[in-house]
């Protein structure tokens, strides 16, 4: 073994506040609707609904948001990331989910293609089910039986508010908010990849300003759980 | 009411060391008296690899020790150690895109449900490149 002055970078998460293991953990900030109205809407509606947004803006966030209320409510929440090729053992997965209080929460449910999201839904009603789910786009015809609960967007504010909670324990100087903002006008409005540019920028800016060996002291890193 | 805070524990490793070897012994203490003072219920003490970066994550446990109430350390003697051998892989990795970060770590458990966590980060050298132990010319990429 040897001491930290002979190597330059002990790799840790935390020399990123815009790593993903942050971004992820950004709770989510409630904007036109709050989430018990988001809730309310979804229990009129027999505890079917849809969140819907394009990429990056928050869909999972509220999802995840919901599925913390509910289960203070009583809720038991059956958590499900959605992938095509894994249809046939989540359909049997699904079926053992139901009950009076028990919600099927189908994250990425928007990378089905379209007839397979339908016919999808279609079982689930059959069954039973209780369902939230994300999408990209509603239904359209279908929006009668499949309600959209809330159309996710991200607006300057919200974006202002979450890079001031990453970076509030960071070097600030490394990344301004007025080179934040630069990214994000060439984000289209994707809150994830925006998080992946200002880890990228962070990075490259942080490895040209690595201090001198004498000046590393700390060893012990501490986050709250 | 808002619950008293928990202040963090102590956690190093010995002499300050933070680069080591293939199959190297980690050794190290904690101190948790500041801990001891509130409802800790059991701590882990385990030491891990994960990635960190953009996009999905990745994690292995290498070491993993559960102490309960009853094997938590006395208020009257609150320091533990440990020694643990690393193994070959996989090596620390400081890249521009994702990292490979090994860590020792403590997690407390309070009761209510709260956590708190420290951890010591530290290197481990590829076997590849043994000469980077000494080397005054290390470079962030290690493969």
């Amino acid at each position: 073994m040897t001491s930290l002055d002979s190597y330059p970078v002990v790799p840790s998460r935390y020399s990123n506040p815009f790593s993903t293991c942050w971004t992820t953990k950004l709770e989510y900030v409630e904007s036109d609707q709050s989430v018990s109205e988001v809730l309310q809407e979804w229990k009129a509606n027999n505890c079917w609904g849809t969140i819907v947004g394009p990429h990056g803006t928050g869909k999972t966030a509220l999802l995840s948001a919901l599925r913390t209320q509910l289960e203070l409510e009583g809720w038991k929440c059956h958590w499900i990331e959605v992938r095509d090729s894994h249809l046939e053992a989540f359909i049997q997965k699904v079926s053992r989910h139901r009950g009076s209080k028990v919600v099927v929460m189908l994250e990425g449910f928007e990378r089905l293609p379209f007839s397979k999201q339908l016919w999808f839904l279609n079982r689930l009603r059959r069954q039973q089910c209780h369902v939230l789910a994300t999408l990209h786009r509603n239904f359209a015809i279908w929006s009668w039986r499949f309600k959209t609960l809330a159309n996710t967007e991200v607006s300057i504010d919200l974006v202002k508010t979450l890079f001031e909670r990453l970076i509030c324990n960071a070097d600030r100087d490394l990344v301004p908010w007025a080179d934040a903002l630069e990214c994000w006008h060439g984000c289209d409005g994707n809150l994830r990849e925006f998080w992946f540019e200002l880890h990228e920028l962070y990075e490259s800016r942080r490895r040209l300003s690595v201090p001198l060996p004498e000046q590393r002291t700390t060893r012990v890193r501490t986050v709250a759980g | 009411m808002k619950p008293t805070p928990i202040q963090d524990v102590e956690l190093w490793i010995d002499r300050g060391a933070c680069v080591f070897a293939p199959n190297d012994i980690i050794t190290g203490q904690y101190n948790l008296a500041k801990w001891l003072d509130h409802d800790l219920e059991a701590v882990e003490l385990s030491l891990l690899w994960y990635t960190s970066g953009q996009g999905e994550e990745d994690f292995c446990v290498h070491f993993y020790d559960r102490f309960d109430k009853e094997g938590l350390p006395l208020p009257t003697n609150p320091i533990g150690r440990f020694a643990i051998t690393l193994p070959a892989s996989p090596p620390s990795y400081d890249g521009q895109i994702v990292k490979v970060c090994w860590t020792v770590r403590l997690r407390g458990f309070f009761q209510k449900g709260r956590q708190r966590v420290v951890e010591a980060p530290f290197t481990l050298l590829s076997d590849r490149n043994p000469n980077l132990l000494n080397s005054k010319e290390v470079g962030y990429d290690l493969t």
